[in-house]
């Protein structure tokens, strides 16, 4: 009987040793994305950014992906997930993903190449813990500006593999605060202008800083020439890091940069709009500084709050995203605030596009290709892309989504 | 290892010749009817004037007795006392005896139930409740999480090591909405500062855990289940001590002494714990591929103070005092970047009050009240104006105040809480077969939030005064047969909740917003079982339950989670179906075997959510769950218990809309994410005594099996480059034995023993094989 007994332990002790060693498969999990050994994110090519947000906008899952033409709906099916929000830069068939802000997601750089069948991982970049990279300006074929909004810094790296090649340390550009925040900036002339947005702890511009710095970085030398700042017009946070449209340069050569200043936060002080740097110079032309909150909005009995996000079409003509003060209500994140218009920088008039929904200050992607505005909206009975034809006014919706489409990008 | 093994034959050594020339008396006491073990029934030898109380298996002993022949008295209330002559003639010889008592004939019904082992008694309830009785958790190395995650339907979201917070989650419901209970006493906003692991293994009598419909005793606080730690109740004078090593510098030391003033009736007790580990377990970077850090700022420091004054005599039947004091210290923990400064501290010090008085005021009315006031100031030091990566480069913070966990402000802060907590329960028991319940619970909390430097750092203030109140009544109608083949309980609840406070957008710079919030609803639920034979029955259960929303939730913890005062009431609407063949004391197997299938569909689900500066509450919008457990347990060998139980439980989203649109809701259907759908538990244990010989030994040496399948960290939308929290599959190996007839006790654990990766929360590295000591001795 003892024997029986002893037996039947053996045979239970038995079955949990097979346990233990049948389970291979879990021998390595991997907690992040498996790396790409064959083609991801689909065919096509319009490269899409994807989000869908949690109740309360500022958090969520977004997804990437690429759709033979921009129309119909998406499907997420072969898309390649992404942290929330995270941004996008592409040169040519190369596309950047950058990191989620914060600590929670892949904290890499990744580049893909893309072909019309779909996207490979080819280098990747582990970034620096909580310094917040979000695009990529490339100088050359072996050069690319990171600038790293809360260290202060620029990495340079090679576009290719990642590698780091340089930095460019600004911190002592910082008002009161260890980092400057350098946004987005644009290469003329062989010089680098890069905007910092200089935030105090709140995410907002000092008070006693409402002013635009730009730095004026020589891309030979990697040495920053000189700080020029626009301090009459009180506009302040040159151009929002994410979002490449915020500074451009016109048929003159002439760089504009939009200015979010307090997203309209802060009901005392509203002051948003465009300034300017001359073609040939290294200074403001402060004449051509334009503080947009005293300007009506044709169409509607408001005036702007903050300039969310820009896109210019030529002829001094700029499609935006502008928030309006009297939509705002409730979670910043969610309020549907946000108008697009057509602004007029040199009649300095502002029109709303009538057709397209109001959508929230962070669903504002604008994209310009073949002659035709594609405004990405969030709207509360219509969400999707809406294209806008600005040589006759005509106005469709491209494209339908039930959330925020945050890029678009034709590849020719 | 030489030197414990020393120890140990010493021990056995000495009893065996300490026990030489001595003689035994054992047995068991049970009920004749059901074959049941009695506990605490009363054996007294009436010439040696010595007296035992059988302990949770019946058991009793008498030792160290000259030969001779004695009068054993046995007793027990509800019963027929009994005596017997025996003799030890030798010295040396034992005597066995198996002695059964007979239930008194014209007893009322609530005497035998109470005559019925309390953990059967429980799972008897109408509601789902799974019992974790104490021969399940005596002596073990395991903490209170690890014993309740072997538990059919239940899952421990654990973030690191000791001391790390961690979720209860319950049929895929978890955070403040399972209630978390000790002796009934809800430890409401307490949790916060009082976790499970907290309290000692060794006091707990049992552990009840309510799934789907809880009880009306335990108030409205908690929807989905409850977790009631049931402390024990100590002989009149005890003593015990006990010592915990366990792998990652990990100490705790734990005693309770009692002592009983039978001439006063009043009962007397101090016990206190303290807990030290390092917790510097090795992790895998989530973030660098081939980084393996070792964990280096996650100390933790814990200290409980407890006492406890009861009275049996004083017009109440019995009147309870219990002051304690909390410290806990605990530093942060970095993954993805090294946090080197940053910690928390906190002090909780109050007092817990209980009356309970069996025909107040009028014949067949019984009332039990709970008063819990505390107080509590805690801080969050987060100053560093550096923080470094794992390589050891070192960068400045982007406030000037310093700030390395990740916030963009420093935080020095020291808030306080007051709290204070009423429950009154009253049952009247109209015939035998119906019972009337009123239940009333009151929370008071006040929050006094100060952070200076993270105003300063900010330019305003941020956290303000908060004043919240809440009340819940319930009415519960009990009616069971007289047979008790049936037993039917209907519930009706009422929720009140008001808040006082002021808002600060962190962007804004306009004055902070006033916030009054009162809010009210109704609630009820139907429970039902019914016996088709002594060992089978099946329940059936229903109800609407509402949630009002914790301070915590609405208000933020003042650094890491901001205020969602918007939040609404979350509401779950659930009906939960059961078989349960019971065959414990009916059975030398003890079989239990326990189906359950469920339903729910839960409004504005409270869930935190991790945003882009900072952690929040948030409504989710409708969600369904579909779930089935199967749990079986039982001794297929006279010394061998087996068990086994597996979960599914299919949460999915149902919302017709995104949210604040009238646009389709893309995820609706979708499995929701970051919550385990498939989980089993399994495991066996063999005891025996004196396995390796000697006498006064017993042994028990267990094996556990837990396993969670891979889910999902997101919605599950796209099929490539998914992100998923890996399957785990662990196993723990332990042992338990006791020296000296139960005095002391030694045991050992191995977890994780393959040395599994664990993730939890998609990147929350857990740790690995560890090993863990315990040495306890009981004064008797």
């Amino acid at each position: 009987m003892r024997t029986l007994s002893q037996l039947k332990l053996f045979a239970v002790v038995a079955a949990l040793s097979l346990l233990v060693v049948s389970c291979k498969e879990n021998d390595d999990p991997k907690p992040g994305p498996n790396p790409t050994t064959t083609l991801v994110g689909g065919e096509g090519s319009v490269l899409i950014g994807a989000t869908i947000k949690n109740a309360d906008g500022s958090s969520g899952t977004s997804y990437f992906l690429q759709m033979p033409k921009l129309e119909g709906t998406i499907s997420l099916t072969k898309a390649i997930q992404a942290g929330f929000a995270s941004t996008i830069s592409v040169f040519g068939n190369d596309v950047f993903l950058f990191p989620e802000f914060g600590n929670d997601g892949s904290q890499k750089i990744i580049r893909y190449e893309r072909s019309g069948a779909g996207f490979s991982k080819k280098a990747e970049r582990q970034i620096i813990p909580g310094s917040y990279p979000q695009h990529m300006v490339r100088v050359s074929d072996e050069k690319g500006y990171i600038p790293l909004y809360t260290l202060g810094r620029v990495e340079i790296v090679n576009p290719k593999t990642l590698e780091k090649t340089g930095e460019i340390d600004l911190t002592s550009y910082a008002h009161r605060t260890a980092s400057c925040e350098p946004a987005h900036g644009i290469i003329r002339d062989g010089l680098y202008y890069l905007p910092l947005d200089q935030l105090n702890d709140s995410w907002m511009p000092h008070e006693d800083y409402r002013q635009s710095d730009v730095l004026i970085i020589d891309t030979k030398t990697d040495q920053v020439i000189k700080r020029i700042s626009e301090t009459e017009s009180g506009l302040c946070f040159p151009t929002r890091p994410m979002l490449k449209g915020m500074i451009f340069t016109n048929e003159q050569n002439d760089i504009y940069i939009a200015c979010a200043g307090y997203f309209g936060y802060d009901p005392s002080y509203l002051k948003n709009g465009f300034i300017c740097i001359p073609a040939g110079q290294q200074e403001f032309d402060t004449s051509r500084s334009w503080d947009i909150s005293e300007t009506l909005i044709e169409g509607t009995h408001y005036t702007p709050s903050a300039v969310y996000n820009t896109q210019y079409l030529g002829n001094g003509i700029v499609a935006a995203y502008v928030g309006v003060l009297e939509l705002t209500a409730g979670n910043p994140y969610t309020a549907r605030n946000a108008l697009a218009v057509i602004i007029d920088l040199n009649k300095r008039t502002i029109k709303h596009i009538e057709g397209i929904p109001a959508t929230d200050g962070h669903s504002i992607e604008i994209t310009y290709h073949d002659g035709i505005v594609y405004f990405a909206s969030f709207g509360e009975r219509a969400a999707g892309v809406f294209a806008y034809n600005p040589a006759n006014g005509d106005l469709k919706q491209q494209l339908t989504w039930s959330n925020n489409i945050s890029y678009i990008h034709f590849f020719e | 290892m030489k030197r414990l093994f020393t120890l140990i034959t010493w021990m056995m050594t000495t009893c065996m010749m300490a026990q030489a020339q001595t003689g035994r008396i054992e047995g068991s006491i049970t009920d004749h009817e059901t074959g049941e073990p009695l506990i605490g029934a009363t054996v007294r030898i009436r010439e040696l004037e010595l007296t035992e109380v059988s302990d949770e298996q019946g058991h009793f002993a008498f030792r160290e007795l000259p030969s001779g022949s004695y009068t054993l008295a046995v007793s027990y209330i509800g019963f027929q006392p009994m005596s017997r002559r025996v003799a030890t003639s030798d010295g040396s010889k034992t005597r066995r005896l198996k002695l059964s008592l007979h239930p008194v004939a014209n007893e009322i019904v609530e005497v035998e139930v109470v005559a019925k082992s309390e953990a059967r008694r429980i799972r008897e309830q109408a509601m789902p409740v799974t019992v974790i009785s104490m021969q399940q958790l005596q002596g073990t190395v395991s903490d209170v999480e690890s014993i309740l995650a072997k538990t059919v339907g239940v899952t421990i979201r654990q973030t690191g090591g000791v001391g790390s917070s961690s979720r209860i989650s319950l049929r895929g419901l978890e955070g403040k909405r399972i209630g978390f209970f000790i002796d009934d006493t809800p430890m409401g906003d307490q949790s916060d500062f009082l976790d499970l692991n907290d309290i000692p293994v060794d006091m707990i009598d049992r552990i009840e855990i309510f799934k789907g419909v809880v009880p009306a005793k335990f108030g409205g606080s908690s929807m989905g289940g409850a977790v009631n730690i049931v402390l024990k109740e100590y002989p009149d004078r005890y003593a015990d001590l006990s010592y915990t090593m366990q792998s990652f510098h990990t100490h705790k030391a734990q005693t309770v002494v009692k002592r009983n003033l039978k001439d006063a009736g009043v009962v007397f007790g101090v016990g206190g714990g303290y807990t030290y580990s390092k917790n510097d377990y090795k992790m895998d970077s989530p973030h660098v591929e081939g980084l393996r850090i070792r964990r280096n700022h996650d100390k933790y420091k814990k200290l409980l103070l407890g006492g406890s004054m009861k009275a049996k005599r004083w017009w109440f039947d019995e009147l309870e005092l219990e002051p304690f004091f909390v410290n806990t210290y605990h530093d942060i923990q970095g993954i993805e970047y090294d946090i080197r400064k940053a910690h928390t501290t906190s002090s909780m010090g109050g007092v817990n009050n209980k009356l309970e008085k069996k025909d107040f005021l009028v014949p067949g009315l019984d009332m039990e009240m709970n008063n819990a006031v505390a107080y509590t100031r805690y801080h969050l030091i987060d100053t560093a104006r550096t923080y470094h990566d794992w390589l050891g480069n070192t960068y400045p913070t982007p406030s000037l105040y310093g700030g390395e966990i990740g916030n963009r402000f420093a935080s020095r802060s020291n808030n306080g809480k007051f709290t204070y907590m009423n429950k009154l329960n009253l049952e009247y028991l109209i015939t035998k077969n119906h019972t009337l319940n009123f239940n009333s619970v009151f929370t008071l909390a006040n929050g006094d939030p100060s952070d200076t430097l993270k105003w300063t750092s900010l330019g305003k203030r941020v956290d303000f005064d908060s004043r919240m109140r809440s009340w819940v009544g319930g009415l519960n109608y009990d009616y069971r047969t007289t047979n008790d083949r049936f037993l039917n309980s209907l519930t009706g609840r009422f929720y009140h909740y008001t808040m006082k406070t002021r808002y600060q957008n962190i962007y804004v710079s306009t004055p902070p917003e006033d916030i009054h919030l009162r809010k009210h609803s109704l609630g009820f639920s139907e429970a039902m079982r019914y016996r088709f034979t002594p060992a089978l029955m099946a329940k059936a259960s229903g109800g609407y339950d509402v949630r009002i929303p914790s301070e915590e939730e609405l208000l933020g913890d003042g650094y890491t989670i901001t205020p969602s005062d918007r939040l609404s009431p979350e509401r779950n609407l659930n009906a939960n179906l059961g078989l349960l063949y019971d065959l414990t004391g009916r059975h030398r197997s003890n079989l239990q075997v326990e189906l359950n299938g469920y339903y729910m569909h839960v409004h504005d689900m409270i869930r935190f959510v991790k945003g882009i500066l900072g952690a929040q509450y948030q409504n989710f919008g409708e969600m369904r769950t579909l779930g089935v457990e199967f749990d079986v347990k039982a001794d297929v060998l006279p010394f061998l218990y087996a068990y086994g139980n597996v979960t599914f439980q299919d949460l999915r989203d149902t919302r017709k809309y995104e949210e604040g649109t009238q646009l389709p809701n893309m995820t609706k259907g979708k499995r929701m994410p970051n919550i385990p759908y498939l989980m089993a538990n399994a495991g066996v244990e063999l005891h025996r005594e004196n396995l390796f010989g000697g006498c006064g030994h017993n042994t028990r040496l267990f094996a556990d099996m837990a396993f969670i399948e891979e889910y999902y960290y997101d919605f599950e939308l796209t099929e490539t480059e998914k992100r998923r929290i890996p399957r785990t599959l662990t196993f723990d190996l332990g042992f338990e034995h006791s020296f000296m007839h139960q005095r002391l006790y030694l045991s050992g654990k191995v977890a994780n023993v393959g040395n599994r990766k664990v993730i939890s929360e998609f990147n929350r590295p857990l740790p690995g094989r560890s090993f863990g000591m315990k040495l306890r001795y009981i004064f008797k």
